[in-house]
């Protein structure tokens, strides 16, 4: 795996121009928008950057030789899902000490809890969209699996709308369960959370393992 | 090595159906047209796509159940898949230490240096000859037991199929335990360099015969429409009409060396095979 690894890092980060750029475009939108924009920023774009790792392999028939070497479907899915949290991880450290670091130019207070708070919210939710992403990517290419991704975000934002809609209607039903998830410990109530998301992310890389498996290159 | 058993793999408008058998130390080419089905069985051998039929065995497994410590036995290079070319060979021979516990580094980085490859240019911007040199140069410095080539000289010319033959006959003198399967449609290319040459066309095998018999007891015989008729017809394989008369290969070359003096014989290379076998009559 650790080959994998190093063939990513080196597709991810192979134009460290742009890098630079986007490293910039971040210290200046903290500096003039709110500091903590520094940390959704920064999960996002290494997000991104490492995604395209998934495109690059792809590009140019590049997968039967890559499933040749000495790894297998399983081992390519691992790589890409740990990469890409890295990755994230990384993109959440910076974005952190951009958000710092833009508030210490602007002589704001530092609330170093809520830029942490941010990024420990911020990072599952992308980290989960990515984990989507890959699993679509490889069900239908780069190009359609953009075109699938809108549709899913268009059928969030439809629930979405939908839900606001009905607020007035829904808010009464569930006044009673919001009050009880008020009234349960903040541990608990994170607790379900994560388990809730190891749960998607596990189940969107056994499928992404099965789409893998089935793939004939 | 490689066990195949009526291997058969369906396509809409294309079947593939072989045999073959690669046991150590045995350099086997497969010959044949494009689109004739060389690449589908490598694909085959490599676990790269589903069987609809028969069995695939590479070390005595099914290719799609080989361990990672498994596949570190094979070597690669095909014809139109390789290393991102966005990579360049520094980095190629960093993912390759990291993945083959027997890559050769210093003789890959000693290679590329011979081979004119520039460690630091993305592949990308590499001619067609370079990309082909290092994609065989990979398959070759991973001290494998098993070399699998799909097509590694198509494209180049003659020189640099040249060095690249080179470097297989030399990787070859210093293993010769290594087993080989080499596709090629250049056959001449394969002349000098295999044991045995499976041919095949429309997705069937059609010949599977030692190199040194081809080029000893396979001849070309060239006759006007008055000498045909008196050949032996059971010793002709193909016959093909043309201009002058027929064009007939045969497997018995010293019987017709023999018995029909005067018959213009020719000796029968792999390529005279597969025109013959895939474009004859008979």
């Amino acid at each position: 795996m650790k080959g994998l690894f190093i063939k990513d890092f080196f597709l991810a980060f192979r134009n460290s121009r742009s890098l630079l750029i986007f490293t910039f475009i971040c210290l200046v939108m903290s500096l003039s928008m709110d500091p903590v924009f520094g940390v959704g920023y920064g999960i996002l774009l290494m997000g991104t950057l490492a995604l395209g790792t998934l495109t690059y392999d792809e590009y140019d028939n590049g997968f039967p030789f890559l499933m040749s070497l000495p790894i297998n479907a399983r081992t390519y899915i691992r790589e890409k899902f740990l990469f890409c949290f890295l990755a994230e991880m990384i993109g959440a450290a910076a974005g952190v000490l951009f958000s710092l670091l833009a508030s210490l130019i602007r002589k704001q207070p530092i609330v170093l809890e809520d830029y942490l708070s941010f990024a420990a919210g911020m990072l599952p939710a992308l980290y989960l969209m990515q984990s989507l992403m890959i699993a679509l990517q490889l069900k239908f290419g780069a190009e359609k699996s953009r075109l699938v991704m809108m549709i899913v975000y268009g059928g969030f934002a439809g629930i979405a709308i939908f839900v606001g809609s009905m607020k007035d209607q829904l808010l009464p039903k569930l006044s009673g369960t919001i009050a009880f998830l008020q009234g349960q410990p903040a541990l608990l109530l994170l607790g379900t959370l994560l388990l809730i998301f190891l749960l998607l992310v596990g189940l969107l890389y056994i499928v992404s393992v099965k789409i893998m498996e089935n793939k004939e290159f | 090595m490689i066990e195949i058993a009526d291997l058969v793999k369906k396509y809409k408008d294309f079947e593939l159906n072989v045999s073959l058998s690669i046991p150590e130390g045995r350099i086997s080419g497969l010959i044949g047209k494009n689109g004739a089905g060389k690449s589908t069985t490598i694909k085959a051998i490599l676990g790269l796509i589903r069987k609809d039929g028969g069995s695939v065995k590479v070390f005595g497994k099914d290719p799609r159940k080989l361990t990672g410590e498994e596949k570190q036995k094979i070597g690669v290079a095909l014809a139109e898949s390789g290393f991102s070319g966005y990579l360049n060979a520094d980095v190629v021979a960093k993912i390759l230490k990291n993945m083959y516990a027997r890559f050769d580094e210093a003789l890959f980085r000693k290679r590329c240096d011979e081979f004119r490859l520039p460690l630091n240019k993305p592949i990308r911007e590499f001619s067609t000859g370079m990309k082909a040199k290092l994609r065989v140069l990979t398959a070759l410095s991973v001290n494998a037991e098993l070399l699998v080539l799909d097509e590694p000289t198509a494209g180049l010319d003659v020189e640099a199929r040249n060095e690249i033959l080179d470097m297989l006959r030399k990787y070859m003198e210093e293993r010769p335990e290594t087993s080989v399967l080499i596709s090629s449609h250049i056959s001449s290319d394969l002349e000098n360099l295999c044991d045995d040459v499976y041919l095949i066309d429309g997705g069937k095998l059609i010949l599977h015969e030692d190199t040194d018999v081809i080029l000893s007891q396979y001849a070309v015989l060239k006759c006007d429409e008055e000498t045909y008729p008196m050949l032996d017809q059971n010793y002709l394989l193909k016959t093909v009409k043309e201009k002058f008369g027929y064009r007939c290969l045969t497997k018995e070359k010293q019987f017709f060396q023999e018995n029909y003096p005067g018959l213009v014989i020719e000796r029968a290379g792999i390529d005279d095979l597969i025109l013959m076998l895939t474009g004859g009559k008979k």
